[in-house]
């Protein structure tokens, strides 16, 4: 049933969109299947395949909760930009008169490998850090921090599409600061992104909230997954540079972002026991 | 840089520490300077909109270079991009706006006559690209008017050029060579210039297997949502819905050609006769949905432009995009199914035949959309018509609209019955049920005599609406122009018709005519008579009915007996029943042929040039549509069967300034901003040399051009207003001491203070 279903999506999406998604599950899985035997370790993958039916079922509520709001997000996307033009306050000019072209320094590091290195990382590197920690604290004996995680990751939507409706801005690339260096080296990863966001949903930035707040998680799971500690606060931090670096967001965006994560950690510790 | 305040300091020495470390760090000095020195009043602030690298890669570079400007010589300038819906809404319906970097709405040669609608006066509160400036200048406002008259149209245009560069109400910098990129693998044989212009694309050459689609890429996808052709919405001139709506004319790179219309003859013009033009429609141009265009859609449109709520609302509502051209049209006089004369307002011919570029309305679709609503943005009363999106358009022309996803794709098929490619002698025409148009009357006449308030005038007998008065304005709100029309959409009769059978000259509204017997249920009654009221109502707004020559029974042959061959245009019906026509197939339009050159038209959207070149490169897609960056075309070169294709366009990039407020209410402030732009450094730099230095809008850099008198010219230099500084680099101190010429001063810390608003 869901090869079913994957059909269907997959007729329904044109051929480029369809090659890049093709392209990141098959990183991101290939990831993700390493780091079920380096950093989950086999002992703990036995017993999550062991108890998988229970695991799933227990997940199920939270994990439909995020789909529900990650749907809701997507169609209501074309909607709330209009919106947000006309209710929100356009902060593009009031960001850049702050930080001026702190992006375009950061952009004359560039070079072709470094840009390749970002590029990656915004897209690959981005989805497992998302994917990854869900496998991982699934497998968990003490399921309560998957329940946290799902929780801050909706609320990090939630919260996210509010500040996107009321305040609106295009990023750096948009506006002549900086070069859009990952779509003029990937174009076809543009057909990916278009799909999640539109560009004048820039401030604060998911990318780096979702990654901080999976970092925080991270450190706070230092016990069980000393490895993913490391590994998820290099790959947050890679992220978040990739989200400048490659002129998508400004610094502004960056700092909110940060914030966002941290608090939706906050929440999400406070209300999911 | 922080001075440790010490105990042993006194205070005021503290203080002057503070404020020397402070004067240290740049941003800080006004700050500093506010504590220390009276307020000198507020700096000069003008904010640039424009849109996003996105929607096009030109424009906010210029943006860019124009704020750089700008700051140096001390005037505040925030940049914010839109996307396009956002910036029409704002720029051009709602005038929130300082400076705006865009392009001018025509990419092809524009007439003269273009720049009424842009520049006038009159236009300033209106819609969409009327005067979204808001200048009011009686001198160019004279001389808008009098080039539509033939004598002398040269020398007021001169006149006129002059004008607009002294008092610039915009400042044009650059007409762009605009690429197109293009495959060859499958469709070949594009056209050189503008490869992708609406009607180039009907001249292409289909691939060998047969008849495909053709796919088009761009990054412009209000198409895909929104498909009305007369809102102020699409600015462009080369919008796909050019191809879902026929013209009487269309406009091409060697002129105006015929194209819905298989013959004019002009006549008029001189001696205080007005000119004319006796159009003759081709046989029988089909709707997309089945049915007939006649000359009462062609009188319907003008009438239908020049008020889309047909005298329903309080003040004309006209198209926003076809106003200016819907004036040129006095009177319309529906002569025959075919054929019927328009009256101009203009002794020009080169004048008005921009009148017939407009693209002809389905009479029984728009005339249901007169009804008065809110508008949605920009405040005030508009019509249905100008509101809706026109999601499924029905028009007469060669594409026929299928299916959109917004945002996404819009398809569209080839109309085969299309005039280009009908190669049939005959076509047979299906009985229409006639309790449909009675329907369609009835309901049509009781909105008007609901929204009428002073109603009695519109009985309705069998679908004649017999008003008792001509002589006010109110008399023509009841109708929708063409009186009451009613072409029957089948009707045969195998005899020839008694002439006093058909009570004829009764599509008029004189109140003398008495109610035709027989016609309740039938849709027939002398309805060819075209007494049209198609009179647009003159610019000066009287309430005067003009071209009430239009009210009366035009005696048109209809009483004549008709014989059996041909359809009779307006009889008793004897029965329905389908009826086989023979058409006479005219030449076709010149350089058109009659290969079909698609299955039909596809439009993708893409979120920006780099994916609408990616799209092309893998073959996804056939041509591009919209402005693609200098970076970019470097990747089509690479692509197998791939070129770019590169033609000067009219569509000039320019600074539009809003001329309500001060400080760019004030022409000499224009002009000194105006000699901030280097074209020259524009042109290398953003452009790569793609395109020339413009000073009008006519001209698109032309130096043979007809209409820009020699010394606005650019010749390496505009001398008109000629740039502060050379070779790149910007004189300070020239642009400086200009404005202070104006009375502007400077605060110490380099910023433009407006004199009138210090303390």
């Amino acid at each position: 049933m869901i090869d079913a279903l994957g059909g269907v999506v997959a007729g329904l999406l044109p051929a480029t969109l369809r090659a890049v998604l093709v392209e990141v599950i098959g990183v991101v899985a290939t990831l993700s299947v390493v780091g079920a035997g380096v950093i989950i370790r086999p002992a703990r993958c036995r017993s999550l395949l062991a108890e998988l039916r229970p695991r799933l079922r227990e997940a199920a509520p939270y994990l439909a909760g995020l789909g529900v709001v990650l749907l809701a997000n997507s169609l209501l996307r074309d909607r709330a930009q209009r919106l947000s033009f006309a209710i929100g306050i356009n902060i593009g000019s009031l960001i850049e008169g702050i930080e001026g072209g702190f992006v375009a320094t950061l952009q004359s590091l560039q070079t072709p490998l470094v840009t390749t290195y970002f590029s990656y990382i915004y897209i690959y590197g981005y989805v497992f850090l998302l994917i990854f920690p869900l496998l991982a604290y699934l497998a968990l004996d003490d399921r309560v921090t998957f329940r946290r995680l799902v929780t801050a990751y909706g609320l990090n939507y939630l919260l996210g599409v509010t500040l996107y409706v009321l305040f609106v801005a295009y990023g750096p690339r948009n506006v002549g600061i900086a070069e859009p260096l990952l779509y003029n080296a990937f174009p076809e990863f543009q057909f990916l992104t278009s799909e999640v966001n539109s560009p004048t949903n820039v401030f604060p930035s998911l990318h780096t909230s979702l990654s901080t707040t999976v970092a925080t998680f991270a450190v706070k799971t230092r016990k069980p997954y000393p490895l993913w500690t490391a590994v998820a606060i290099g790959l947050a931090t890679s992220v978040i540079l990739s989200t400048m670096y490659l002129g998508i967001h400004w610094a502004t965006d960056v700092v909110a972002g940060a914030l966002l994560g941290v608090g939706c950690v906050a929440l999400a510790e406070r209300y999911i026991d | 840089m922080a001075v440790p305040p010490s105990p042993q300091l006194s205070r005021r020495a503290a203080l002057a520490g503070l404020a020397t470390a402070l004067t240290g760090t740049a941003g800080c000095v006004g700050t500093a300077q506010q504590f220390f020195e009276p307020a000198r009043g507020p700096q000069v602030s003008l904010e640039i909109k424009t849109l996003p690298t996105d929607s096009d890669p030109y424009g906010i570079e210029i943006a860019r270079r124009l704020k750089n400007a700008l700051e140096t010589v001390g005037i505040d300038a925030p940049l914010t991009a839109l996307p396009p819906s956002e910036f029409t809404d704002q720029v051009l319906t709602e005038h929130d706006f300082d400076i705006y970097v865009g392009q001018f709405p025509y990419h092809r040669q524009p007439d003269p006559d273009t720049l009424r609608a842009l520049f006038r006066s009159s236009f300033g509160t209106d819609r969409g690209w009327q005067n979204p400036f808001g200048y009011i200048n009686y001198r160019a406002d004279q001389l808008l008017d009098r080039q539509r008259q033939a004598e002398d149209r040269f020398g007021a245009i001169a006149d006129l050029q002059a004008v607009l560069a002294r008092t610039q109400p915009a400042t044009p910098i650059v007409a762009p060579e605009e690429p197109t990129g293009v495959r060859t693998d499958r469709f070949t044989n594009w056209q050189e210039t503008a490869a992708t212009d609406p009607y180039n694309l009907l001249e292409v050459t289909p691939p060998a297997d047969g008849e495909q689609q053709l796919r088009l890429a761009t990054t412009d996808g209000r198409i895909t949502a929104d498909r009305n052709p007369i809102a102020a919405r699409f600015s462009r001139d080369t919008a796909l819905t050019e191809l879902v709506y026929d013209s009487l004319l269309i406009t091409t790179d060697s002129g105006r050609l015929e194209w819905l219309a298989r013959e004019i003859t002009w006549s008029g013009g001189a001696d205080g006769e007005p000119l004319t033009a006796t159009v003759t429609l081709r046989d029988w141009p089909g709707w997309h949905d089945g049915r007939f265009l006649s000359a009462a859609d062609v009188a319907f449109t003008y009438r239908f432009l020049t008020d889309t709520s047909l005298g329903g609302a309080q003040s004309a509502q006209p198209s926003p995009r076809y106003h200016d051209r819907a004036e040129l049209v006095s009177t319309t006089n529906v002569t025959d199914r075919h054929e019927l004369t328009i009256e101009f307002t203009t002794p020009s011919r080169a004048v008005a035949e921009r009148a017939l570029t407009v693209p002809i309305l389905p009479r029984h679709i728009w005339r249901e959309r007169a009804e008065v609503v809110d508008a949605e943005t920009g405040g005030g009363l508009t019509t249905t018509a100008l509101q809706t999106a026109n999601s499924s358009p029905i028009g007469s022309g060669p594409l026929q609209f299928d299916s959109a996803t917004p945002g996404q794709e819009a398809t569209f098929t080839r109309f085969e019955p299309h005039f280009l490619w009908r190669d049939a002698e005959q076509i047979t025409i299906n009985p229409e049920p006639t309790t449909d148009s009675t329907a369609a009357n009835r309901s049509q006449n009781t909105t008007t005599a609901g929204s009428d308030g002073q109603s009695q005038t519109n009985e309705t007998i069998g679908g004649m609406s017999a008003n008792t008065t001509n002589q006010s304005k109110t008399a023509n709100r009841s109708t929708d122009g063409v009186a009451n029309v009613r072409f029957p959409k089948a009707t045969v009769v195998d005899e020839p018709i008694e002439p006093n059978a058909v009570p004829n000259g009764t599509g008029s509204n004189t109140s003398t005519t008495a109610p035709p017997d027989g016609s309740t249920q039938t849709v027939a009654n002398g309805s060819n008579v075209a007494a049209d009221n198609g009179s647009s109502v003159p610019v000066n707004d009287s309430n005067v009915s003009v071209g009430n020559g239009s009210n009366t029974p035009v005696g048109n042959g209809s009483n004549v007996p008709i014989d059996a061959e041909s359809i009779p245009n307006g009889t008793t019906p004897r029965d329905d029943r389908p009826v086989t026509v023979d058409i006479d197939p005219a030449p076709l339009p010149e350089g058109y042929d009659d290969t079909p050159p698609f299955a039909g038209l596809t439009v993708e959207v893409a979120p920006s040039d780099n994916t609408v070149v990616e799209l092309l490169r893998s073959g996804a897609v056939d041509a591009t549509r919209g402005p693609l960056g200098v970076d970019v075309l470097d990747r089509i070169d690479t692509v197998a069967d791939g070129s770019v294709m590169a033609s000067r366009s009219h569509a000039v990039y320019h600074l539009g300034y809003n001329t309500r407020s001060r400080p760019l209410r004030n022409p000499h402030f224009r002009r000194v901003i105006a000699r901030l732009i280097d074209r020259e450094a524009i042109l290398t730099s953003v452009f790569d040399d793609n395109g020339t230095p413009a000073t009008d809008f006519l001209s698109a850099g032309r130096d043979e051009s007809p209409w820009l008198p020699a010394e606005l010219q650019w010749d390496g230099e505009y001398a008109e207003l000629p740039f502060f500084g050379g070779d790149g680099s910007l004189d300070v101190g020239a642009a400086k001491a200009a404005f202070r010429e104006l009375g502007y001063t400077y605060s110490t810390d380099g910023e433009l203070i407006d004199p009138q608003r210090s303390e």
